[in-house]
């Protein structure tokens, strides 16, 4: 549609705007980058801000390369997978009954999901649990255990509100069941919502490290996720004594601490790109009469 | 006792019955009960203590002396406002006259009356033990008993932890009492017998020394109650007291109605034919109900405060006060319920042998009764079971779906929520947790504590200011960045900027905050060296206060603005685009699109985030002060997580850290239902 | 509508009176008053020992007790996954002392259970509340091991350590009765772990460069005036020190945790000849912030930081952040106060690097200037604890492991382990062992590692890798001694040589200046401190913001800020930690000043 001059200057006014926010969120992860690849006397001095200073490239020689840490990532983009597509299905399967507002007993499952967001109970009985069921040092304790976020269904319930009724009766006119419409109706409209969930959920397993530390004893180093060996690398090479509060062991450390963050997050930064597609607008298009 | 009756309290005086509702008849009447009701019992016991718990009067029995005279002139006032009303009867909206002697029916009520009086304060009396007045020394044993034990042995500690279970076992007869008023009368009176004498037995040990305790009385006074010698006598006798009081108010019910007498168009009729089973049943629910509401715990608090000792009973009264209250709240709605039932379906009543004018309704106690409540029962459930069996056979699928998700909440959140407790107990992980014993002051000892450092209450201010500053500037920063990334034209831009915006989000806190010391630092930080060589003396964001809180919000929009668009964006592309054509079409400009389509679209959304970030704000995430915290700063960087982190994890405090987690949780819990019930007013779905 | 009046009047009364109630003066609870009780004189009673004919579980063999039928134990290993290592829980040493055990005690070691090193205070509660901690725990952290014990989730250890006192002698001597009675309620006479021993009790030394001294024609500082005469020159010839660094001279580095790094200035501060009870009263925070003339101390690191003598963002340097420790390997602190070995430490220590960026006469030499009112340079020196040794509720062999601790506290067994082999481990020369790393790694020609395609730095040869030595002086395997064994035998010598890349002059210095005139650690156990329970992390922050913002008030009105910060802290519950360490001297030791010397 033809534009008028206004909305025209308008619209490069917004660019620009936009462009200072892009230049305010990605200097600071530049900075970040330069110093993972300059050496670590230009970073004693402290010399390093936007451009890498004595470029050198072996902090990430040292991540990269060792078997170690690229079986990690492998292992923690395959446990990604596996706790993404187990937490959209429960995510679903908890969400989509309670949109159903004749259901008896709604309130009280609503009730019962949302209390246990605030009354968690820390690290302690967890561990107790997890020994009687048996998860404990096995790997599925880092998928199964924390599967369900119910913020998360919360934000998938309120987008499925948003789905019109008629498609729903007209379904059930049809002589549809209640899952049938899930899958045929509910299910391919709630795409921009899943594309979302599931990000939150990757990036939430991906970035997790803490769960493997208490619930894996280090005989089982295999599974543990790559924020986890690095937390590690950066904790003995910053090996602080109680007493020794300002030493820590000379220079590398910093390479080494700006290296693994970028290792850790140019993974899950692509994983972005390819669920935008899922953000098509007008998915209800025409669907609803009136 | 020929004209055996008594205070006819709990009669519905002027049930005025045929066509005008019961419900209007009988409210202003029980009102007046309740006062009335409150008068007698509640009146001099409050000033009992009042007088020997504020006042200190030195003599036990004056006090005592004195309660009595009130509750004399408190139960003879109620009595005569009852009297007052006897001629006051209406029905049909005819009044009728009372042809009882009046005189002898208000000598009689007083009777009964004092004689309730007398055991009422036997019962305060047993209970109100000199020794626990006297806090005994207990000797130093391990650490936790020392400080368990010197609570006990204060008034409230004696009659809360030693009075108290005796009191439960006597408190059967109390609930049966309530239950058989819902059985019909024939089998309520064996029932009750039964269940008293079985009371009985555990209440009169063989070792009894009745006589010497009467000589110990006689010697000196009321003092001997508190020899401990004669401890178990005097709880005996106060049983005893307990069990007359009962018994009195129980079986005197039974035989009241025959000394009242009216005369309705030449049919004499006694108060025992004019009660309404269905009126009678669901206002004594309700008495008992507002007996237990009112009387007990207010009762109980008294005594707290006599005691001066600490005002908040522990979690085990609670419980004690909340089982009372749940048992007696479950009978007087049911008996509300059978109430409400019979009044509805009289009409299916078949006229019994006494026919009496308004034959529509009164019929004797036993015709009605019985006939009424066979053949309500059976209605009421043909009624549910056909309606219950389609529902399902269209929704089983959906309880399906349900299960899976409740047994993981069942197994993975409630049954570790158990440990929660530890917040009232003394700190032991080792034991299994419902075997350590509670904390001081009730369970409430670590709170308590938390609350009397200055520590706790700063970190407090601090939470809510900082929490607060998010809400207001961070809420709608990611809603304000959706818009304008949905109002950017160029596509290809626009998913670029969607990807940088969400970066900084993966940064953790400790990275910002290195680099923030860089840019900010105050003597070689880059923003300050620029400043410099600009002429302005520089900022100074890790010295001073009001600068540091600037600088804590806006690293929290920078870091999780780009994080939110992402969950509007995908609310954004729910709305339907022609909305946004038919706009066009009439002529709306750039900002009408957004405010009336895209906001409006959003508002759901919206709302719902809003209504979980309400409910966070006592909550506080540990991360982003901890890494920003500094010495120079720590008035107004220290929040609660970090007060938690100090003194629960690392002092090994593990009943702090839960104990202060349950405080945040109820304060967001409350701040949750009251955002969700102002969602609601607004007329959206809200989040419960 | 007159009763309706009535009933609102009462109604009315009912509730003031109720209210009344509520508004009483709540009784402040009166401070605990100094009871003076008589002094308890008697130590609490002790299990006799029981005799060797009747106690039939062990037989003497060739000198040592051996148990009948073999025995089965568990013990933790502290896992530091550093770069090249061998796994913690199995390695030459870890098969050494499992067959040694054996051999001698009978005694099987089924399992070494790792633990990381800085996860152990997350882990050892999960495993103490789950019952599945192993057999013989050790704990770095001291307050988490006093609420253990407190809980009960730990053995009590006073009948096994006297049953057998003349069949566990290495662990006697070693130990020595001030380490065993060292966690000992002096009223239960319950013993709830040990207290390993600390071999060197060095604790702080001030560092200085040597070559910065050398430039200006300074002799080594002898007074505080004279320390503070060579920070000023530092200051004014910065540009001939650095050069075009100028700009960035730190004369004296600092960081946050000021209690520490300016320790020795703080306590010559102190009047001469502070009294036991004193040092045990005002003990409460370890770094001897209570101590009589702080004040004046502070005065002086606010005058030397408005003479800009003192890194200016000290204060932001918090937790690991290591700006100061760059700094100081860029050439660009002068001066610096910490542990008494700091600069030597590791392979790439800071003397190492200083070297690398400055050159090679770069180096930090120990120093003590820091005299106090009666002219001698009085200092706080390490106590003799160290780790904490205890047996978790759920050890079922208590017995095996009380003697597993007297195997590891054997001298013969700490020598092999800290020494390790001749020749890969460390070398003789004339008497004396000079350490090297076990296993060098592999060097190109200009002395850069060679790394192997799996980014580890290649073993120069493949035999040494099992014998690598994981921890300093493999402190992770002799639990029961931090630091070389100094009572006899080639250890004793090995300190000063065991840092390599700095030679054994300036080790011997710093040794000297550490424990010259010094008064060790206060360790006196009079029966647990209740109101210091889970209160560390909190002193340590109220006094860092006590010295912070002290330091960097600018002198008029110095005092007020002083006192301020001062009175919070003790609002914070120092007080009420000061009263009750008060009243339980009275309780012992009356009103002497100094402990009964029997």
């Amino acid at each position: 549609m033809i534009k008028s001059k206004k909305t025209k200057a308008a619209d490069y006014f917004i660019a620009f705007v936009c462009f200072l926010l892009i230049l305010v969120c990605i200097i600071p992860l530049f900075s970040v980058f330069a110093r993972s690849l300059s050496s670590p006397s230009a970073l004693m001095r402290k010399e390093v801000f936007l451009w890498p200073v004595g470029f050198n490239l072996d902090a990430y020689v040292r991540v990269l390369s060792s078997n170690k840490y690229t079986w990690s990532l492998i292992w923690t983009a395959m446990l990604t997978v596996m706790g993404v597509i187990l937490s959209l299905f429960m995510t679903i399967i908890l969400a989509y009954p309670l949109t159903y507002d004749n259901l008896k007993g709604r309130k009280f499952f609503n009730a019962f999901a949302i209390f246990t967001m605030y009354f968690g109970a820390g690290t302690i009985p967890m561990y107790l649990l997890l020994k009687q069921v048996g998860l404990l040092n096995r790997w599925p304790v880092l998928v199964i255990p924390f599967c369900l976020s119910v913020f998360n269904m919360i934000i998938m319930r309120s987008f499925m509100y948003s789905i019109p009724e008629s498609l729903k009766e007209s379904a059930e006119i049809d002589g549809a069941g209640p899952i049938r419409i899930l899958i045929s109706i509910y299910l391919p409209l709630c795409k921009p919502v899943l594309a979302t969930l599931s990000l939150f959920y990757a990036v939430g397993r991906w970035n997790g490290f803490s769960d493997a530390l208490y619930f894996l004893s280090p005989a089982q180093e295999r599974y543990y996720p790559i924020q986890l060996l690095l937390y590690q690398l950066i904790q003995n090479v910053t090996s602080v004594d109680p007493s020794q509060e300002a030493f820590t062991q000379p220079g590398i450390s910093e390479t080494l601490q700006m290296a693994s963050v970028m290792i850790a997050t140019i993974p899950i930064l692509m994983v972005y790109p390819f669920l935008q597609r899922y953000f098509v607008t007008g998915a209800t298009l025409g669907a609803e009469k009136g | 006792m020929e004209n055996f009756i008594t205070k006819p309290d709990n009669i519905p005086w002027s049930a005025r019955m045929g066509n005008s509702r019961l419900e209007e008849a009988f409210l202003p009447q029980w009102r007046k009960r309740m006062l009335c009701f409150l008068l007698f019992p509640f009146i001099p016991v409050a000033v009992f203590f009042i007088l020997v718990g504020i006042f200190k009067v030195p003599i036990l029995f004056i006090a005592f002396i004195i309660a009595l005279v009130l509750g004399i002139f408190g139960s003879t006032l109620s009595v005569y406002l009852r009297i007052t009303e006897l001629d006051r009867i209406s029905v049909n909206g005819e009044l009728i006259s009372y042809t009882g002697d009046k005189r002898e029916t208000f000598l009689y009520c007083l009777k009964t009356r004092l004689l309730n009086l007398v055991t009422l304060g036997i019962y305060w009396l047993g209970g109100f033990d000199a020794r626990a007045m006297n806090k005994a020394r207990y000797s130093r044993t391990t650490r936790t008993d020392e400080v368990s034990n010197q609570k006990r042995s204060g008034f409230t500690g004696k009659i809360l932890h030693i009075i108290f279970p005796k009191l439960l076992v006597t408190s059967v007869p109390i609930i049966l009492m309530i239950g058989t008023h819902l059985i019909p009368i024939r089998e309520r009176s064996e029932l009750f017998w039964t269940e008293l004498a079985r009371a009985g037995t555990r209440l009169f040990p063989p070792n009894m020394d009745l006589w010497g305790l009467t000589k110990a009385l006689a010697r000196n006074g009321v003092s001997a109650f508190s020899n401990q010698h004669y401890y178990n006598e005097v709880t005996t006798l106060l049983m005893t007291g307990i069990l007359v009081f009962v018994a009195c108010s129980l079986l005197i019910p039974l035989y009241r109605y025959k000394m009242l007498k009216w005369e309705i168009d030449g049919t004499a009729i006694d108060g025992y034919q004019l009660r309404f089973t269905a009126a009678y049943n669901k206002y004594l629910g309700n008495v008992y109900l507002g007996l237990v509401m009112i009387y007990v715990p207010v009762v109980l608090i008294i005594t707290l405060m006599v005691n001066k000792a600490k005002i908040i009973p522990s979690v085990y009264h609670l419980l004690i006060i909340a089982l009372y209250i749940l048992l007696l709240a479950i009978f007087g709605f049911v008996s509300y319920l059978a109430a409400k039932f019979r009044i509805q379906n009289t009409e299916i009543l078949a006229p019994t042998s006494r026919q009496i004018p308004w034959e529509s309704y009164m019929v004797t106690e036993e015709a009605l009764n019985l006939s009424l409540v066979e053949s309500e029962r059976e209605v009421f459930c043909e009624a549910q079971r056909r309606k219950f069996a389609n529902y399902m056979r269209r929704h089983w699928t959906l309880y399906l779906l349900l299960v899976l998700p409740v047994i993981y909440l069942i197994v993975f959140r409630y049954v570790p929520m158990l440990f929660i407790q530890i917040g009232f107990k003394q700190n032991n992980i080792v034991v299994p947790i419902s075997d350590v014993s509670w904390a001081r002051e009730y369970g409430f000892g670590w709170l308590l504590d938390a609350f009397k450092t200055r520590d706790f209450r700063l970190a407090l201010r601090n939470t809510l200011m900082l929490n607060g500053l998010d809400l207001v500037l961070g809420f709608p920063a990611p809603i304000i960045l959706a818009i304008l990334l949905n109002e950017l034209a160029f596509k290809k831009y626009k998913r670029v900027a969607q990807t940088v915006y969400y970066m900084p989000n993966f940064l953790s806190w400790v990275i910002i905050s290195s680099l923030a010391i860089q840019l900010f630092n105050g003597t070689d930080g880059l923003i300050n060296q620029w400043l410099n060589n600009m002429g302005s003396s520089g900022i100074r964001p890790f010295e001073q206060n009001g600068q540091w809180v600037a600088m804590y919000v806006l690293l929290g929009i920078w870091q999780s603005a780009g994080w939110g668009t992402i969950i509007y964006l995908a609310a954004i592309a729910g709305i339907n685009p022609e909305y946004y054509e038919a706009a066009s079409i009439d002529g709306a400009s750039r900002w009408q699109k957004i405010w009336h389509i895209t906001l409006t679209g959003l508002r759901p959304t919206i709302i719902i985030l809003l209504i979980m970030r309400l409910g966070s704000i006592v909550g506080s995430d540990f991360e982003r002060p901890f890494a920003l915290r500094n010495p120079l700063i720590t008035e107004v960087s220290d929040v609660l997580s970090i007060f938690i982190y100090q003194r629960g994890i690392r002092g090994m405090q593990f009943p702090l850290t839960a104990a202060v987690g349950i405080f945040q949780s109820v304060i967001c819990l409350i701040f949750l239902f009251t955002a969700n019930s102002l969602a609601k007013k607004v007329g959206e779905r809200g989040v419960l | 509508m007159k009763k309706k009046l009535l009933a609102l009047l009462l109604a009315g009364m009912m509730i003031t009176t109720m209210l009344a109630g509520c508004v009483s003066d709540d009784d402040v609870p009166e401070t605990p008053a100094v009871t003076e009780t008589a002094p308890v004189a008697e130590p609490p009673e002790v299990a006799e020992e029981i005799a060797d004919e009747d106690f039939d579980e062990m037989e003497l063999v060739d000198g040592n007790w051996r148990f009948k039928e073999t025995r089965q134990i568990t013990a933790l290993i502290y896992e530091r996954n550093n770069d090249i290592r061998t796994p913690a829980h199995d390695n030459y040493y870890t098969d050494f002392i499992k067959s040694e055990l054996l051999r001698i005690h009978n005694i099987e070691l089924t399992e070494y259970v790792p633990v990381g090193r800085w996860e152990e205070s997350d882990t050892i509660p999960l495993w103490l509340a789950s019952g599945d901690a192993p057999d013989v725990c050790v704990t770095y952290n001291h307050a988490a091991i006093q609420e253990y014990a407190a809980m009960g989730a730990v053995h009590d250890l006073t009948d096994l350590v006297h049953e057998h006192r003349s069949r566990l002698t290495h662990m006697w001597d070693l130990f020595t009765e001030h380490n065993i009675y060292g966690a000992r309620n002096p009223e239960t006479g319950a013993i709830y772990y040990l207290e390993t021993t600390l071999a060197n009790s060095a604790r702080i030394n001030t560092f200085v460069r040597e070559d910065w001294l050398a430039a200006l024609g300074l002799a080594e500082p002898k007074t505080t005036q004279e320390f503070e005469d060579m920070l000023i020159a530092f200051r004014d010839n910065a540009d001939l020190l650095l050069g075009n660094n100028a700009a960035r001279m730190v004369p004296f580095g600092l960081a946050s945790d000021v209690g520490w790094q300016t320790n020795n200035l703080l306590v010559s501060f102190t009047p001469d000849g502070i009294t036991e009870r004193e040092r045990y009263v005002l003990g409460g925070d370890e770094r001897q912030t209570m101590w009589p003339g702080t004040k004046e101390a502070v005065r002086v690191l606010n005058r030397w930081f408005n003479e800009s003598l003192i890194y200016p963002e000290f204060a932001l340097i918090t937790g690991s952040d290591d700006t100061l420790t760059n700094l100081v390997n860029a050439g660009f602190v002068g001066s610096f106060m910490s542990n008494w070995d700091i600069p030597y430490r590791g392979e790439n220590s800071n003397q190492v690097l200083v070297k690398q960026e400055v050159g090679p006469e770069a180096a930090f030499i120990a120093v003590d200037p820091f005299q106090n009112d009666a002219g001698n340079t009085f200092k706080v020196r390490g106590g003799a604890f160290d780790r904490k040794i205890f047996f978790p509720a759920t050890n079922t062999e208590p017995l095996a492991s009380i003697f597993f601790i007297d195997f590891m506290s054997r001298p013969e067994i700490i020598q092999h382990l800290q020494l390790g082999i001749e020749g890969i481990n460390h070398d003789i020369v004339d008497g004396v062992p000079i350490f090297k790393a076990a296993v060098g790694s592999l060097k190109d020609d200009e002395g850069e590692d060679v790394l192997d395609d799996d980014g580890k730095r290649i073993p120069a040869d493949e035999t040494n890798l099992p014998y690598i030595i994981n921890s300093p002086n493999n402190i992770d395997m002799t639990i029961t001694i931090n630091g070389f064994y100094r009572g006899g035998g080639l250890t004793a010598l090995a300190l000063p040589n065991s840092f390599p890349g700095t030679d054994a002059r300036y080790i011997e210095k710093a040794l000297e200046y550490a424990n010259k005139n010094s008064v060790p650690n206060m360790e006196l156990n009079l029966g647990e401190i209740f109101s210091q329970s889970g209160m560390a992390e909190v002193i340590q922050d109220k006094r860092d913001s006590l010295f912070a913002n002290a330091i960097r008030a600018n002198p008029a009105d110095f005092d007020a800020v002083y006192d301020q910060y001062w009175q919070e802290y003790l609002d914070s519950g120092m007080q009420a930690i000061i009263d009750e360490r008060a009243e339980r001297w009275a309780q012992y030791f009356g009103t002497a000043d100094f402990r009964p010397t029997d």
